[in-house]
């Protein structure tokens, strides 16, 4: 009566990423759909028959027919795995939402819809007891019902719900509260969460698997399944963690001091991935440094880009300082003043026109650059 | 660099060739007068400065003499002390050549000696410095501007001279630069009023506010369709409460059972009403039997009163008619004696109205007969009047006519030869006229031929002239007598004063007619037909009244006496009427009363006997009565309590409000529920279509899609902001460094002018501003606009600056000669003297070199003074 499958959440299919530029925006949106076929890979390689997908399987309800059916079209071509689909605060199960749509299209076999908090057996023997949303946010527990819900004795009881154990503290996640203990008061041998973007573990029955493909800078970790594996009713679950994201979303901060700083900070993003062309960074870099070296700081961000699948670098808190001795400055006595006048601003991290007096530095720098190297 | 000697050759005015030599390098002086050609040499050694021996243009064309030539300028100058000639010809065949005096030697010749002395030169005095101090007579009253019009580098070398002296101000070319490039990046961005039209803030910021918009709609279709969701989910429940059939049939099974119930209580009430229909029926049946006894019983006393009453009323009449009778004879006799005496008083006014009538006949009568005799007396009067001829025009115009001819007599007489007589003692009497003789004394006014005639001499004939205008005299006045005279005999008289005496008895006539026609017109205002008419009125007036001409002749006294007799006695008989007629009238109507009392019992009686019958009838009739009074009352006692027991078994009015309530309710809520089911799936519906439109429409999409696109938006202008800020953070930056370096710079400028400022206006401080401009003056703590000051103070200040400039120089190791072309021409003597003074120091320490017209204001500016002199010019270098 073991039963193993794959847990996973948070799918979102149909997210636009506008707020990147079209080169990337098309990628990663592709990459969203595309997951769906390494999770079935997945299913193949670890011999998985179940996918089990705890909620926002879309982004959002109101979504075109070709949105709707893209995921359909990759599932239903992965006849080895049979598709557990559960709505989430994104997709709530609402009158002529998502998943009434779905059904009026005929699914595949392998697709099923868990619109009911009802048992459904998945296999004989094994229970699953969905809580599906049916708007953004539920005053109640919607994983409640699990408590009473009757499945034969001695049947594994895994149940499948969308929300939050705890508060995250973002935004994203749905206002939808789950009782920490409900695999215990239900009597759950695993309950598989979603709404929470990064794999989690809770306690020894009850885990969040994050979504499979990261859609932002994260402080979790995200883009990876979760394969789970039950050996008989009330035994504790095994859990395996497999990556299956395109791209890695990292985030970095660092403080330098000098230009030499940098060659140790591009170790550390080397080692991020094997591939900087799934790389997707965001990269602040603070501190005080030289004047005339924030050109050289500059000309290793473009590298570095140049290298990534995305670098956003923001370099806002670097702070110039500048030397007596820089040379544009030195033949004239004025920029001489106009930068002792924003040092002062910048050096002071009381005055609120301290970043702006920084980029005002940097453009006094380039400026006379330009105007000593006779660039027109 | 120090001017030693210049000379030129086919320069301007100067065809020959002249040179002015012997310049001390300090204060030279060069004076002479008008139009002895010093501006030309003032140019021609600008031009040798600054111009290459090959070029042409405007500047060597006006130093070309009218009647052609290749100009030759030629200068030694003392530059870093050693000597150099430089020598320029321009023209056709150009030719230059630099010599080193020192050596003696050429150093180089054409375009080398160009460049040798341009370099030479470019370490002393580049155009730059020759701008700064270099005076034109035109120029001499500005103040110098430097750089202005066009850029000669000239602020770029006082900036120099003075960073020479400062050693820590540089670079202000890259500052800017600098700024220009800030203010053109700003620029770029924004203007003073906002973000540039068209520019990538403006374009950044619509595109934001587009994405705002767009992000805004289609937040509001996706509200729409989770509205529309939300709306749907609930309208399902409420289907699933009131749309199932099951509720349905339930409402209707509830509705009918209301009905049910509601018909059976109906019918009770229907029954209720029937029966007290019965009852109303049966009261009225037992009230009509119980009247009828009553009314039966009732007219049988009548009956018995009635005729009780009439044998009383018949045996009053025939006093009550007896009354009546006399009554009415005593009114009627009353009335008689009325009627008599008002027939005596109105023949008693007819008589009195006839005394009247017949006194008013008299006097008209009268006044008619004055007036017919009057009428005739004027009638005779004014035929006499109208046949009289001695009229007021005729009298008038023979008077005119006496008069005229007594002019005409006097003019003929006044014309005519007087013949006097005077006799002599002894002849008295012995003249005669006609016959007569004439006294002594008389005058004869010959006015016609007179023949005097003297006894015993003989006759003397004297006639007028014969003048043309006297025989028209003579014509007139016969004319005017003859006139007269027929005017005479019409009027019956035969001189004028006859004539008068006609008109004045025609006169006394003419008044006395008048006054009879006044009497007339008193007599009859209106003619005589009035009084004609009133005559007969009245005698017509007195032919109808009827009356005893006797009585005519009655005392008015009598009359009156009758009258008033007569009329008391017809008042005292008409005040008896009343009485009379109120006692007649009174006795009738009790007469009428009784008679009426007496026919109205009898008609009574009989019809009494008619409703109760006969005698012998009328105990059967009310045993009758009263059998059918006991069956109806035991009718109406049985209803009575038939609706008495309905009403017990009846709802009440509130039970019977609840019952139709429910029915109405009942029906109500079926019909509800009905109507809403078919709303609810007609919404339904509607919803359904619109959440399928706007899903097919992507918008949820397109939402997500333009929130990053948004984010990114916010993203681009929140850069841009961050530019706008730092360039304009930069821009402050560079201008207060900016606003620092000017007042560094200005210092030793203002320093340098000081000592020359002291000497002319003592203690003062001249102001700069931005490119080394004065700005203004200070003395005596008041600042003043350089542009306010006189003329002549102006002209004094621009040389002072130039001093300052050329001593800036100088310090500076590029000692460029001060040349001044005939400067002071606006300062008075005082002044004069004391920019003397000045450019005696200035001197010292470099060369000032001027030029005047006025040999003799300069006399006390010392220096060197030089001269023309002739040149012996070689060509053949």
């Amino acid at each position: 009566m073991a039963i193993r499958f794959i847990h996973t959440s948070d799918w979102q299919i149909g997210k636009p990423f506008r707020n990147f530029e079209e080169r990337v925006a098309g990628k990663l949106e592709a990459a969203r759909i595309s997951v769906i076929d390494r999770i079935a890979r997945i299913a193949l390689d670890r011999q998985v028959c179940h996918v089990l997908v705890a909620g926002d399987v879309y982004d959002g309800e109101v979504i075109s027919h070709v949105t709707l059916m893209q995921p359909i079209h990759r599932m239903s071509r992965a006849e080895h795995v049979t598709w557990w689909l559960l709505p989430g605060n994104h997709d709530p199960a609402r009158p002529q939402g998502v998943w009434q749509r779905l059904r009026g299209e005929e699914l595949p076999d392998n697709i099923r819809v868990l619109d009911t908090p009802r048992p459904v057996e998945l296999e004989p023997g094994i229970w699953l007891l969905p809580a599906p949303l049916v708007a953004h946010s539920v005053a109640e527990d919607p994983t409640a019902w699990m408590d009473r819900a009757e499945t034969p004795a001695g049947a594994v009881r895994i149940g499948l719900a969308h929300g939050s154990v705890r508060g995250f503290g973002s935004a994203q996640e749905s206002s939808v509260s789950i009782d920490a203990d409900r695999a215990q008061k239900a009597a759950l041998d695993y309950l598989a969460l979603g709404d929470w973007h990064g794999r989690r573990r809770e306690n020894a029955r009850t885990y969040y698997s994050g979504t499979p493909e990261p859609d932002r800078f994260p402080d979790n970790a995200p883009g990876s399944v979760l394969v789970v594996c039950i050996d008989t009713a009330g035994a504790e679950p095994r859990v395996e963690d497999v990556e299956c994201a395109s791209f890695v979303w990292a985030k970095r901060n660092y403080a330098i001091s000098a230009i030499d700083d940098l060659a140790a900070i591009g170790r550390e993003i080397d080692e991020l991935t094997d591939d900087p062309g799934r790389l997707i960074l965001r990269l602040a870099l603070a501190g005080r440094i030289a004047l005339q070296d924030i050109a050289a700081v500059e000309d290793w961000c473009a590298t570095l880009e140049a290298k990534l699948q995305l670098l956003k670098a923001d370099l806002s808190a670097l702070l110039p300082v500048c030397d007596d001795d820089y040379a544009v400055f030195a033949e004239s006595t004025e920029l001489a003043q106009a930068v002792e006048f924003l040092s002062g601003i910048a050096a002071n991290d009381n005055d609120s026109r301290q970043k702006i007096a920084a980029a005002a530095l940097m453009r006094l720098a380039a400026l006379a650059s330009q105007e000593m190297a006779g660039d027109g | 660099m120090k001017i030693k000697a210049v000379r030129v050759f086919e320069v301007g005015r100067f065809c020959d060739a002249v040179a002015v030599e012997g310049f001390s390098g300090r204060l030279d002086v060069l004076a002479g007068p008008n139009e002895m050609g010093k501006s030309t040499l003032f140019r021609a050694l600008q031009m040798l400065l600054t111009l290459k021996h090959n070029s042409s243009g405007d500047a060597v064309r006006r130093l070309t003499p009218y009647g052609g030539g290749q100009p030759l300028i030629e200068a030694d100058l003392e530059i870093n002390g050693k000597l150099w000639r430089i020598s320029k010809r321009y023209g056709k065949r150009p030719r230059a050549q630099l010599t080193d005096l020192n050596k003696r030697s050429v150093i180089a010749r054409s375009a080398d000696a160009d460049v040798a002395f341009g370099e030479l030169l470019d370490v002393v005095a580049g155009p730059a410095e020759l701008g700064l101090v270099w005076v034109r007579q035109k120029d001499a009253l500005e103040l110098p501007s430097p750089d202005k019009p066009k850029d000669r580098g000239e602020r770029n070398a006082l900036t120099r001279a003075i960073q020479g002296q400062l050693g820590a101000i540089t670079g202000v070319t890259w500052a800017d630069a600098v700024q220009a490039r800030v203010k053109a990046q700003l620029d770029d961005l924004v203007t003073q009023r906002g973000p540039r039209k068209g520019g990538r803030y403006d374009v950044a910021l619509e595109t934001q506010a587009k994405l705002k918009q767009q992000l805004e709609e289609a937040q509001a279709a996706v509200a729409r369709v989770q509205s529309a969701q939300v709306e749907l989910d609930l309208l399902q429940g409420r289907f699933a409460e009131v749309g199932h059939p099951d509720v349905l049939n339930a409402l209707e099974l509830a509705a009918a059972d209301a009905v049910e119930e509601l018909e059976k209580v109906e019918q009770q009430r229907l029954a209720l009403r029937q029966a007290q229909d019965e009852v109303r029926i049966r009261l009225k049946d037992q009230e009509a039997s119980h009247e009828a006894l009553k009314r039966f019983r009732s007219d049988q006393d009548r009956l018995a009163e009635i005729s009780t009453r009439l044998s009383v009323v018949t045996s009053r009449l025939p006093a009550l008619i007896e009354s009546a009778e006399t009554a009415t004879v005593q009114e009627e006799t009353a009335r008689a004696d009325g009627v008599r005496l008002s027939d005596q008083q109105n023949q008693l006014q007819q008589l009195m109205r006839a005394r009247d009538v017949a006194g008013r006949l008299a006097e008209r009568a009268m006044a008619l007969s004055n007036a017919e005799r009057l009428e005739q007396e004027v009638a005779v009067e004014a035929e006499r009047m109208r046949l009289d001829p001695a009229t007021s025009e005729r009298v008038e115009r023979i008077k005119r006519l006496d008069q005229q001819r007594q002019l005409l007599d006097e003019r003929i007489a006044a014309e005519s030869p007087t013949i006097r007589i005077a006799y002599d003692f002894a002849v008295e009497g012995h003249v005669r006229l006609h016959g007569e003789v004439l006294a002594d004394g008389a005058e004869i006014i010959a006015t016609e031929p007179v023949t005097l005639e003297v006894p015993g001499i003989g006759r003397i004939e004297v006639s007028p002239g014969g003048a043309e205008s006297r025989e028209r005299d003579l014509a007139e006045r016969a004319r005017l007598i003859d006139e007269r005279d027929k005017l005479l005999a019409q009027v019956g008289a035969e001189d004028l004063l006859g004539a008068e005496v006609l008109l004045a008895e025609r006169s006394k006539r003419d008044r006395a007619l008048s006054l009879s026609i006044a009497e007339l017109r008193r007599v009859a205002p209106d003619g005589l037909a009035p009084l004609r008419s009133d005559v007969a009125d009245f005698e017509n007036q007195l032919g109808m009244l009827e009356f005893e001409h006797c009585d005519l002749e009655a005392d008015d006294a009598e009359l009156e006496q009758r009258f008033r007799e007569l009329a008391k006695a017809l008042t005292d008989a008409r005040q008896s009427y009343p009485g009379f007629a109120q006692s007649a009238k009174t006795a009738q109507a009790a007469r009428a009363e009784a008679e009426a009392r007496a026919a109205a019992g009898r008609q009574q009686i009989e019809e009494l006997e008619k409703l109760l019958g006969p005698d012998d009838v009328r105990a059967e009739r009310l045993a009758e009565l009263e059998a059918r009074v006991a069956v109806v009352d035991q009718d109406a006692g049985e209803a009575l309590r038939k609706v008495s027991a309905l009403q017990q078994v009846l709802p009440d009015d509130d039970s019977m409000r609840a019952i139709r309530a429910r029915v109405e309710t009942a029906r109500r809520d079926c019909e509800a529920a009905r109507a809403e089911a078919v709303r609810l799936r007609e919404r339904r519906v509607a919803l359904i279509a619109q959440i399928e439109a706007l899903t097919n429409s992507g918008v949820g999409q397109r939402l997500a899609e333009l929130e990053g696109e948004l984010q990114r938006a916010d993203g681009v202008v929140e850069e841009i902001k961050a530019e706008i800020g730092a360039l304009e953070l930069l821009s402050e930056a560079l201008q207060a460094a900016r606003g620092s370096s000017r007042e560094h710079l200005m210092a030793p400028l203002m320093e340098r002018v000081r000592p020359y400022l002291e000497v002319v206006f003592g203690e003062a401080q001249l102001q700069f501003k931005e490119g080394f401009a004065a700005e203004s003056l200070i003395r005596g703590g008041e600042m003043e606009a350089i542009d306010r000051l006189s003329d002549g103070t102006q002209e004094q200040l621009a040389i002072l600056v130039r001093l300052a400039y050329a001593r800036l120089l100088a310090e500076h190791g590029k000692p460029v000669p001060l040349m001044l072309d005939d400067p002071l021409a606006y300062s008075d003597t005082g002044r004069i003297s004391q920019m003397f003074r000045s450019l005696r120091v200035a001197s010292g320490y470099h060369q000032v070199v001027v030029l005047t017209c006025r040999e003799q204001s300069f006399a006390g500016l010392n220096g060197t003074r030089v001269g023309l002199s002739p040149w012996r010019v070689d060509l053949d270098w």
